[in-house]
């Protein structure tokens, strides 16, 4: 065993224990955030709950009414659209947005319309020279945050089955942008640096 | 990328409402037991032979699979047909040079 093979046994290992570790207390937090009947308050809502409310006051979200599996997944094919018109316009204006010292010109549309798909449907298909196509701001605003949008959107979708199965006698299966939606209270805290710095040393790479 | 993703999602949101809607129906009789041995082997064993159907045809198909797929089809048949030469699996990287030259 070289040391290559060496160095990626010990990465394996010390994923796979990490895993071990946070499996619990994350699957605990999992479920009082997205399962309405557990309280869904969690140790963070101290902080995260004034954010929570504030972009439902901006959204006009009620967070406590609940939708049926139509309104739902309308939401969610609304949710992704916007997320993914807001980043294919942001690729396409990149020349004149800010945070671009490499005076890189704006994507082309077909190139443009690719990416901004391929990170809606969390496919995240880089078909492009990573650096010498995009620029800093678009790396930042358009693509990174549409990694947190649509694994949000994946969660909040799984969220919805599994409520839907364990729910009787109703049509609804939550609310996907309220109360409990993940993108709020799950990926903010999965955004923290410390956690991110955490993922990359057991060997997670950050995606751009 | 758009349909491999909300294609699926929105039967699977179906299923959630529409099993949100079952009653739920006391145990009886008629009910599958799901605390089994029984439940459990054929659980295991549904998941074990749908995996296996994934991966049998690729294993089946084996080295000429391989082949083919590292010779970049298309292209090289194409490149082949242009220059009335065979390319082998083994002289593809070769003739690629070929190309670009």
């Amino acid at each position: 065993m070289n040391r290559y093979d060496r160095s990626r046994l010990d990465t394996t290992f010390a994923t796979g224990s990490g895993l071990l570790i946070i499996t619990k207390p994350l699957g605990i937090y999992l479920l009082k955030v997205l399962d309405p009947d557990q309280g869904g308050r969690t140790f963070l809502d101290p902080i995260l709950g004034p954010v929570e409310r504030l972009i439902y006051a901006i959204c006009r979200i009620n967070g406590k009414k609940q939708q049926n599996w139509k309104q739902y997944a309308l939401s969610m094919l609304f949710f992704s659209a916007v997320g993914m018109l807001l980043t294919y316009g942001l690729l396409r204006m990149q020349d004149k947005l800010p945070l671009n010292p490499q005076s890189l010109a704006a994507v082309p549309d077909a190139l443009a319309f690719n990416t901004a798909a391929s990170f809606t449907a969390n496919t995240c298909w880089q078909s492009y020279g990573g650096e010498g196509t995009m620029s800093y701001f678009s790396q930042m605003v358009a693509l990174v945050s549409q990694n947190f949008m649509s694994s949000a959107v994946g969660l909040a979708v799984c969220a919805g089955l599994v409520r839907g199965i364990a729910r009787r006698s109703t049509r609804e299966i939550g609310q996907l942008l309220g109360g409990y939606h993940p993108c709020v209270p799950l990926s903010v805290p999965a955004d923290l640096p410390g956690l991110r710095a955490l993922l990359c040393l057991l060997g997670q790479p950050a995606e751009l | 990328m758009l349909a491999g993703r909300f294609l699926m999602i929105i039967p699977l949101l179906a299923l959630g409402g529409h099993l949100a809607a079952k009653k739920r129906i006391s145990q009886s009789a008629g009910s599958f037991p799901v605390g089994g041995a029984t439940f459990a082997v054929l659980l295991v064993g549904t998941v074990v032979l749908v995996g296996a159907l994934t991966f049998l045809p690729g294993l089946a198909l084996g080295a000429d699979h391989r082949a083919l797929c590292d010779v970049e089809f298309g292209f090289g048949v194409l490149a082949a047909r242009r220059r009335l030469v065979p390319v082998t699996f083994e002289a593809w990287p070769r003739f690629r040079k070929g190309l670009k030259r």
